[in-house]
């Protein structure tokens, strides 16, 4: 007998076994090989509430990868922020999207935005990754957090460089101290008592943006408000679309 | 032929050590019969040891069950088939052409094709060592650029009389990598090379740092690579080598070539080295070889041809003429001569005596050559006719060394005459084994030339051209049966499937 309905299937293999306990279904088609990678991205990548958690946790349950966009540097040390629409960059202020005269998002590609940052004279940019719409860059900063992180003795050596010297914090009182020229090490007057953890921010320079195959904003970002409204005071297409469709799958927005 | 077991002579180990007939001939009917278990035990061997592995992330079987991927057709209630599986099913994509499925089998996955994986990328590789470092006591630093991410292979040799263990600590990151600035945290590996021979890293790695090695004494080398081919000896971790004379002991067993013929050795000591315990020779001269992870399969390669064989040492054949009646008044011991090399093997034929060789007034030694021709071995090694009066010497049995032409088993047999002039007799078969490939793979378009052929971290298989490493996919045209849902499961993807 000849049958010609011929189904792809996923059979239950080891890796599936370990897909249980790391919270990810293998996705149809996809490879023990290949689930083994994103169990390993699993439990190395941050999964929490936080916006890189929730960004980490959509691309592994749906099989996808974020990758670097480009690099940034400078012979200075900068600031980069990068938010909903915009790239902050030192005192320059990129724009990522531009409104049609039709009040619709005009995202630039992440190549125009490496070119605007090479304009600005100060800084080299470079590409890295495949180019694609500048709404994949993910919110970002190169000013990052290390919180309580212990150290002891008089001469403390930081986990990471490039302290900014006015973010030091203490769990408890700490002698005077002096930040050294790697922004790394911190002199202290006295040694620091037992127990004694340091919070401070720190600048990665240089900086490697990362973009994300899906794009994730909230509806309560600050700077949603500059740019989802078109040049009438309406909302602009996608975003009318996106809440369109929010309120037909969400019909809790219709109760009473 | 039937496989021999590596857990066999663990087994036969267990008779005493005075036992030297059971302990030291791999194939008397103590063996046969020990060797029936064995197989059983290192199947389940394997199954826990798959079971093992697949509960950490770094050591998870991803090549078996068809990659986790199969292609379902499920059959109509009216199509009658046996609980045990349909007799044929064959695969189409055009319903002209057809080919015959066979039954996949997870331990022994033989494949029927292989294809350059699309879903890889063709990366350039110049070279597959990373570092060779010298050691003089001090502390080396090396680091490595990796083509691919992988696991980090190393080789340790020359450690000659130093007691101190090796200490090999890697930094870099781990694969895949997580991109967010400040969550990339470097990670650090430790390794403990306490004798010489292969070593590998749990982790994969994106990119490495830096690898620190200490106490690497004067004389000693310590080689890195991201794939085993580019050592001497292929390690076979999953079926260490136990020698006769060890009870309880395991030996690290590798594969090598030499010359034109394959080799499996273990590694003795560091002034024995590595001494040579099974031979075989290849359909072709090969350039090297690659154990396949998880299974009893490994392949095998010259420049355009890659060879799928079952790597588990074969029983020889014509063992019910193993059978004694009578105890002989010596008894033989054939096995492959260690110190031989090149294309013709040699064997070392040993008498021992049993309790009456005092009676033993004449001996003589008959080969039965694999093509069952019988001739008469003298102890000066010439080979003469066989007769009922030739050949006979007076005196204690004499040892030789004897070239192995053919490929086969060859049955050996020392015959005395004893006071009152009768014959006993001890025959021991030993097999001058070949290379089986149970498949043949012709690379000729897809690769120009194959120096090196291996297995990444995630068990996929690459080749490497001297310049370029390309991604391999095996097809296997298999299939399994489930009975409870009368579902024939294919290994590859075909439109039509005839089910008889």
């Amino acid at each position: 007998m000849i049958l010609d309905v011929v189904t792809q299937t996923n059979s239950t293999t080891y890796a599936d076994l370990l897909g249980v306990q790391v919270g990810l279904d293998r996705l149809p088609g996809e490879t023990a090989a290949d689930f083994i990678d994103r169990m390993h991205l699993a439990v190395t990548a941050g999964r929490g509430a936080e916006y890189t958690g929730l960004i980490n946790e959509l691309n592994l349950q749906f099989g996808l990868s974020l990758n670097q966009a480009f690099e940034v540097s400078s012979v200075d040390d900068f600031e980069l922020t990068i938010g909903f629409g915009s790239l902050k960059l030192g005192n320059a202020v990129i724009e990522l999207v531009t409104l049609t005269s039709d009040d619709f998002w005009a995202w630039k590609q992440i190549s125009a935005v490496v070119d605007e940052i090479n304009a600005l004279g100060d800084y080299t940019a470079v590409l890295l990754g495949a180019d694609g719409p500048a709404l994949t860059l993910a919110r970002q900063s190169n000013t990052l957090l290390v919180s309580a992180e212990p150290i002891e003795g008089r001469v403390v050596r930081l986990q990471k460089g490039r302290m900014l010297a006015a973010s030091a914090s203490f769990n408890q009182a700490v002698s005077g101290y002096m930040l050294g020229p790697d922004g790394r090490t911190l002199h202290f007057e006295s040694p620091v008592p037992d127990g004694t953890e340091i919070t401070y921010r720190y600048r990665v320079c240089p900086f490697r943006a990362v973009a994300s195959p899906i794009a994730c904003f909230s509806l309560l970002d600050p700077a949603l408000h500059s740019k989802a409204l078109g040049s009438n005071g309406k909302l602009i297409y996608q975003v009318r679309e996106y809440l369109d469709e929010l309120l037909e799958r969400d019909r809790s927005y219709w109760a009473k | 032929m039937t496989a021999r077991s590596h857990l066999t002579q663990e087994l036969l180990n267990y008779f005493d050590e005075t036992d030297t007939r059971t302990r030291e001939c791999p194939n008397t009917l103590e063996a046969q019969l020990l060797n029936s278990a064995a197989l059983a035990f290192e199947e389940s061997d394997a199954r826990i040891s798959r079971e093992i592995d697949g509960r950490t992330l770094a050591r998870v079987p991803a090549n078996l069950d068809n990659r986790g991927v199969w292609y379902g057709v499920q059959l109509p209630p009216g199509l009658a088939i046996a609980d045990s599986g349909p007799q044929t099913v064959r695969g189409s994509n055009d319903g002209t052409n057809w080919t015959s499925l066979r039954p996949y089998d997870d331990w022994l996955p033989v494949p029927s094709g292989v294809a350059v994986d699309a879903t890889r990328a063709v990366v350039p590789f110049s070279s597959p060592t990373l570092f060779t470092l010298a050691g003089d006591g001090t502390p080396k630093t090396a680091t490595a650029a990796l083509a691919i991410p992988g696991v980090l292979h190393f080789w340790l040799e020359g450690m000659a009389e130093s007691q101190d263990h090796v200490s090999v600590v890697v930094r870099g990151h781990k694969h895949p990598r997580v991109f967010w600035a400040g969550d990339d945290v470097a990670w650090t590996e430790t390794l403990d090379l306490a004798e010489e021979g292969y070593y590998k890293t749990a982790t994969t790695w994106a990119e490495i740092d830096t690898v620190e090695v200490n106490e690497l004494p004067a004389g000693a080398t310590l080689k890195a690579a991201l794939f085993p081919f580019a050592f001497d000896y292929e390690n076979d971790p999953s079926r260490p080598y136990i020698h006769p004379a060890y009870r309880d002991a395991r030996f690290r067993r590798y594969w090598t070539i030499d010359d034109l013929l394959v080799k499996e050795v273990f590694f003795v000591s560091r002034y024995g080295g590595y001494e040579t315990f099974q031979c075989y020779a290849p359909p072709r001269p090969v350039s090297g070889l690659a154990v396949e992870p998880n299974t009893r399969g490994m392949l095998l390669w010259d420049s355009t041809t890659l060879y799928y064989a079952d790597r588990r040492e074969p029983m020889p054949d014509k063992l019910d003429r193993t059978v004694l009646i009578k105890e002989p008044l010596y008894g033989i011991a054939v096995s492959l001569d260690p110190f031989r090399s090149g294309e013709v093997r040699f064997v070392n034929i040993a008498p021992f005596a049993f309790d009456g060789s005092a009676q033993m007034t004449q001996y003589r030694y008959l080969v039965e050559t694999p093509d069952g021709d019988t001739k008469i071995l003298t102890p000066e090694g010439r080979v003469l006719e066989l007769s009922g009066a030739v050949g006979w010497r007076r005196g204690a049995p004499k040892g030789l060394s004897f070239p192995l032409i053919a490929t086969g088993t060859y049955l050996f047999t020392l015959e005395c005459i004893g006071a009152q002039g009768e014959i006993t007799r001890d025959v021991f078969p030993f097999a001058n084994a070949d290379v089986a490939p149970l498949a043949t793979l012709d690379l000729t378009g897809l690769i120009p030339e194959v120096q090196g052929v291996g297995f990444d971290s995630r068990q996929r298989l690459w080749a490497w051209t001297g310049s370029f490493l390309v991604p391999l996919k095996f097809r296997y045209d298999g299939y399994v049966w489930d009975a409870d849902s009368r579902t024939v499961y294919l290994t590859d993807a075909y439109s039509k499937v005839e089910v008889l």
